[in-house]
């Protein structure tokens, strides 16, 4: 795939998240709604993650709980999300994590476009994240150069891309945590049970720092292709490594490509960079301009008085 | 001399978070990333 060749460049400045989202955050959202109607037990959860029906709970909806049969299950990368479910995850985030099931419609995503229009054979979804919007699905381009775009690259001031997203041209070598070199879990041999959690590579940092860009899981992201026949999908973003059963780790040059619902992939939230508040902005100018016109005052008494 | 410190004593004291816009990390550990306007991938890996 050639996706990526003349991608990457961002104008602006932005965040985003270390790590994966992982199991334990997508339970708290998961748990927020389905709790109240099994209605949302449908429509938000995703079907890989570390998690489990609690067989205590009694409704009116359903609740999971993190699977005891990981270790740290609420550390586990999520997979398997669809790009609307990942869009009414930044909703909520959006919402200041509201309980109230309209923090799922807008904020981030308008989800009153999401649709299928047949006569067309195209997705209706508007997929470019609101103005205003806190938290967002990180687009093609956002995500390339957090994980592979190096300002320093050859040399204070002299930029340039890496191949692989650990700040390196060689490949990521595969292992479990703690064993000698190991720097992904993409390609390592481990049973499900001993799935590595996220930021278990401490050192295999990409360029910003971001950890788990190989292994993990594969990323989605808000940037679309159209494929021949004209239907639109959902690019998943530069391979991220392999899932809870491993495989590739992410090669700038190598995307993959699945449909709407790409449930194999996981998510890497992007944020917008805090920017001074107006009000404490506002209340740092009142008060300069108060020491300002003080000291004018201060000054024209001194000159009446003849002392300067 | 109180009311033409004072003003300067409360600018002084505003602490920066003060100005903050309120972004929760949520625990998510974000980075931010700055370089805007950096070169687009040229496709050198591609070959």
């Amino acid at each position: 795939m050639t996706q990526t060749i003349g991608r990457g460049s961002v104008g602006y400045r932005y965040r985003m998240s270390r790590t994966e989202t992982t199991t334990g955050q997508w339970l708290e959202f998961y748990n927020t709604f389905a709790a109240q109607s099994a209605a949302f037990d449908t429509l938000l959860r995703p079907i890989g993650w570390a998690a489990r029906f609690d067989v205590t709970f009694s409704g009116p909806g359903v609740r999971f709980e993190l699977s005891p049969a990981f270790p740290d299950a609420g550390r586990l990368a999520i997979t398997g999300m669809s790009w609307r479910q990942a869009a009414m995850y930044a909703n909520w985030l959006h919402n200041g994590k509201s309980s109230d099931p309209a923090s799922l419609e807008t904020g981030a995503y308008d989800t009153s476009t999401f649709g299928f229009d047949a006569a067309t054979s195209r997705f209706t979804d508007n997929v470019t994240h609101l103005p205003g919007a806190r938290y967002w699905i990180p687009s093609l381009d956002e995500w390339m150069k957090v994980a592979h775009w190096d300002p320093d690259r050859f040399g204070e001031g002299e930029g340039g891309w890496w191949q692989f997203g650990h700040s390196s041209d060689e490949p990521p070598a595969p292992g479990l945590p703690g064993e000698p070199g190991a720097q992904t879990s993409a390609g390592a041999d481990f049973d499900l049970l001993d799935t590595p959690v996220v930021g278990a590579y401490p050192d295999a940092l990409s360029p910003w720092g971001l950890l788990d860009v190989s292994g993990g899981a594969r990323e989605g992201t808000s940037t679309w292709f159209e494929d021949d026949v004209g239907n639109l999908l959902v690019l998943e973003g530069v391979q991220a490594g392999g899932s809870f059963a491993g495989g590739n780790p992410d090669d700038l040059s190598f995307v993959s490509i699945s449909g709407l619902s790409f449930r194999s992939a996981g998510l890497r939230i992007a944020s917008v960079v805090p920017a001074p508040g107006a009000v404490g902005m506002l209340t740092f100018i009142s008060s300069w301009i108060g020491v300002r016109r003080q000291r004018r005052d201060r000054d024209e008494v001194r000159r009446v008085a003849g002392l300067w | 001399m109180m009311k033409r410190t004072l003003p300067a004593i409360l600018v002084a004291l505003v602490p920066p978070f003060a100005f903050a816009q309120q972004i929760p990390d949520y625990g998510l550990g974000f980075v931010t990333i700055g370089d805007p306007g950096n070169a687009a991938y040229d496709g050198r890996f591609n070959d």
